[in-house]
C-alpha cells in the first residue's frame, strides 16, 4: 500500500518501486556514479514518482543507525590526532620480539580488536600505514600481511553491534542490544579468527623470515614517541571507555546506541575544546566534523528510503512469502539460506544495499515463524553472512578497498584474482563454522 | 619583465641515465635543491633533486597518500641513512623524475616565476616553449643577486 497520493501516470506503485530499486541497486553496483548520489536520487524519485510522501520517506530513515554511525566518526576523529593507533600496533609488535609472525598476528588482533570498537574502515585506515612501516623495517612482503588484516577487521567487526554497518543496521531495526551482539556473535569470531589465522600460519606465517638486524631496528622503535597529545588520549580514552559501558548498560535504560554515540561525541568535543579561544574551537570542530564520512551518511539516508518504498508496496511482503516457499517455511533451512546468501552477495556486492534489503524481509518472517522472537537465528544469520562475506573478494567490504588501496599506493599491488583464490575459500570455512554453530545454538 | 633578463643560462642540468648516486654529488656541488634533467638534444625532461632522494630514504609508509604523517618513534641512525642510500645510489634517476614541477618560458612573466618560489618551488627551469630546449633557470640566487644588484653565486 503506497501512502502517496496516487503514483505518476497511475502506474501500478508495486512496479515503479521494483523498477526504481533495480535501476538504483544496479547502478550501486555499476559504480559508475557515486554511491550516495545514486542512492538518494533513487530516494528522490520513490517521492516525486508517488509512490511515498515525504513524510512516510523521513519514517523510514533508521536515525538510531545515522546517529550511531556519526557519533562513532566523530570520537575516533578527535582520538586519531593522539597517536594511540601507532603506539599500540607499535607497542603490540614489540611485545613479540619483532617475530615476523609474531608481528603478523598481533597486528591482526590489534586490528579485530579495534574493528570490534570502532568501524573498520578506520581501523585499516589507522593500522595498515604502521604496518606497512614494520614490514619494511623486517624487509618482510606486507602481502600476508595486509591480507590478514582484511580478515581480522572484517572478523573483529562481525563481533559487536558497532563492528560492521550491516550490524548496527540489524540491531537498530531488531532492537538487538549491543550485549545480545556480544554474547551471540563474539564467540563465532573467536573460533572464525582462530581457525583463519591457523591457517594463514600453514600458509605463510612458518615461512616469515626477518634478519635479526631489521628485528633489532624494530626493536629500538619508541613507541612512547607515537603519542603526540597525551592528555588528548585521556580524554579519549575515557569518553571511548563511558561509551563502551554506556553501549553494555543502555539498553537497560532504554538509551539507545544513537544517544550514547552523538552523547560521547558531544562529550569528547566538549573536552577537547574547554577552556580555548572561540577560532581554536571552530577550527578543531570543524575538522572534527569534517571527518565524518558524510558518503556513507547520505547513501544510508537514500538506501533506507528506498528500501522503505519498496516495503510500503507490498513488494517485500512478497518476495518473503517467495522465499518462504522455496525454504517450505522451515526455520533451520531459512536460516541456513539467509546465511549462505549472505555470504555471497556480500563477497560480490556492497552488503549495505542487501542487508538493507534483507531486514524488512526476515521482518515480514515473523508471522509464519511464531513472531518476532523466534526470528534470531535468522537475524544472526544475516549478520555472520553480510559480515563475514566481505572477507570473500577484494571487493567485499570498504575496509577491503581500502587496504588495496594503500598496497597498490606502496608499490605491491594487491590483485583481484590472487586475493580471490585464497580469501573466497578462507571464507567459506568461516560461513561453514557458521553455519555449524547457527544449526547448534539455535535450532 | 620576463625572466630571460634574470635567469641564469649556464645552469647545470642531469642526464636522465645518470645514477641516483651522481646525481646527489651534482647536487651537493652546486648547492641545489634539485637540478633540470635533459635528454642528448637537451629537451627538458624533468626535475630530479633532494625530494626524490629523501623519498627513497624515508618509509614509504609516510611518503604514500593518506600515510603516516609523524615518525617521531622511529630511530633510525645516521649510519643506517647511509646504508639505505648505498642500496639505491647505483639505480638510474629518469625513473623518478618530477614531471610536475613547475616550468616557464624565457619570455614568460618573471612574476609568475616568482609566485612559483613563492609556493615551494625551489629551481625554475626554462624551458623553450617551441622544441622544449633547455634555456637556462632561475633560482632564489638569481632573484636576491637581481634585487641587490649583485651577481648570483656559482
Amino acid at each position: 500500500m503506497t501512502d502517496g497520493h496516487g503514483v505518476l501516470f497511475g502506474w501500478d506503485p508495486l512496479w515503479v518501486a521494483a523498477g526504481l530499486f533495480i535501476a538504483s541497486y544496479a547502478a550501486i553496483m555499476s559504480e559508475k556514479l557515486n554511491r550516495a548520489v545514486i542512492a538518494l536520487l533513487g530516494a528522490g524519485l520513490m517521492i516525486l514518482t508517488g509512490v511515498i510522501n515525504q513524510t512516510s520517506a523521513i519514517r523510514g530513515i533508521d536515525f538510531n543507525t545515522l546517529g550511531l554511525l556519526a557519533g562513532m566518526m566523530i570520537i575516533v576523529a578527535v582520538m586519531r590526532k593522539s597517536g594511540v593507533f601507532q603506539y599500540v600496533a607499535i607497542w603490540s609488535a614489540k611485545k613479540v620480539k619483532a617475530s615476523p609472525w609474531g608481528v603478523l598476528l598481533m597486528l591482526s588482533i590489534v586490528t579485530a580488536v579495534f574493528s570490534a570498537l570502532l568501524d573498520n574502515v578506520t581501523t585499516v585506515l589507522l593500522i595498515v600505514p604502521v604496518t606497512l612501516l614494520i614490514t619494511e623495517e623486517l624487509k618482510v612482503s606486507p602481502y600476508p600481511y595486509l591480507f590478514s588484516e582484511i580478515f581480522a577487521a572484517n572478523i573483529g567487526g562481525t563481533a559487536t553491534l558497532i563492528g560492521d554497518p550491516p550490524n548496527i543496521m540489524i540491531g537498530s531495526a531488531a532492537g538487538l542490544s549491543f550485549n545480545a551482539f556480544l554474547v551471540n556473535l563474539a564467540p563465532l569470531a573467536l573460533v572464525a579468527f582462530a581457525v583463519t589465522f591457523a591457517i594463514i600460519y600453514l600458509i605463510w606465517g612458518r615461512k616469515l623470515r626477518a634478519a635479526d638486524a631489521d628485528r633489532a631496528r624494530l626493536m629500538a622503535f619508541d613507541e612512547g614517541e607515537a603519542i603526540t597529545d597525551a592528555p588528548l588520549l585521556k580524554r579519549s580514552l575515557l569518553v571511548l571507555g563511558l561509551v563502551m559501558v554506556g553501549f553494555t548498560v543502555g539498553h537497560h535504560f532504554h538509551l539507545g546506541p544513537a544517544t550514547i554515540a552523538m552523547f560521547g561525541a558531544a562529550l569528547l568535543l566538549m573536552l577537547e575544546n574547554v577552556g580555548r579561544d572561540a577560532e581554536t574551537q571552530t577550527h578543531s570542530v570543524h575538522t572534527a566534523f569534517g571527518e565524518v564520512e558524510w558518503i556513507t551518511l547520505f547513501f544510508f539516508v537514500g538506501l533506507f528510503i528506498i528500501v522503505h518504498g519498496v516495503e510500503a508496496t507490498g513488494l517485500i511482503d512478497r518476495s518473503a512469502a517467495a522465499m518462504l516457499k522455496l525454504t517450505g517455511g522451515d526455520l533451520t533451512v531459512t536460516a541456513l539460506v539467509v546465511l549462505w546468501m549472505s555470504a555471497i552477495f556480500s563477497a560480490m556486492v556492497d552488503n549495505i544495499p542487501f542487508v538493507a534489503t534483507m531486514i524488512p524481509l526476515i521482518k515480514s518472517m515473523a508471522p509464519t515463524f511464531g513472531g518476532a522472537a523466534h526470528l534470531m537465528p535468522l537475524w544472526w544469520s544475516l549478520a555472520l553472512g553480510a559480515c563475514l562475506g566481505g572477507n570473500g573478494s577484494l571487493i567485499g567490504a570498504s575496509a577491503n578497498l581500502i587496504v588495496a588501496g594503500f598496497a597498490e599506493r606502496a608499490g605491491s599491488p594487491i590483485r583481484f584474482m590472487i586475493f580471490l583464490v585464497l580469501a573466497f575459500p578462507l571464507m567459506l570455512v568461516s560461513i561453514a563454522l557458521s553455519s555449524v554453530y547457527i544449526y547448534l545454538r539455535y535450532l | 619583465m620576463t625572466n630571460r633578463v634574470i635567469m641564469n643560462r649556464e645552469t647545470p642540468s642531469l642526464r636522465p641515465e645518470a645514477r641516483i648516486g651522481e646525481a646527489l654529488d651534482s647536487l651537493y656541488r652546486h648547492r641545489s635543491y634539485s637540478l633540470p634533467v635533459v635528454d642528448e638534444e637537451g629537451r627538458y625532461l624533468g626535475m630530479y633533486g633532494v625530494r626524490q632522494i629523501l623519498a627513497r630514504l624515508l618509509p614509504k609508509a609516510v611518503i604514500i597518500e593518506d600515510g603516516l604523517d609523524e615518525l617521531g618513534y622511529v630511530t633510525d641512525t645516521l649510519e643506517q641513512l647511509r646504508e639505505r642510500l648505498h642500496s639505491f645510489r647505483g639505480e638510474r634517476i629518469g625513473d623518478a623524475l618530477d614531471h610536475e614541477a613547475p616550468a616557464a618560458g624565457g619570455d614568460a612573466p618573471l612574476l609568475e616565476t616568482l609566485l612559483h618560489l613563492y609556493h615551494g618551488a625551489t629551481d625554475i627551469p626554462i624551458v623553450d616553449p617551441g622544441d622544449g630546449a633547455l634555456q637556462g633557470a632561475i633560482t632564489p640566487w638569481e632573484i636576491l643577486a637581481a634585487l641587490t644588484e649583485r651577481t648570483a653565486p656559482e
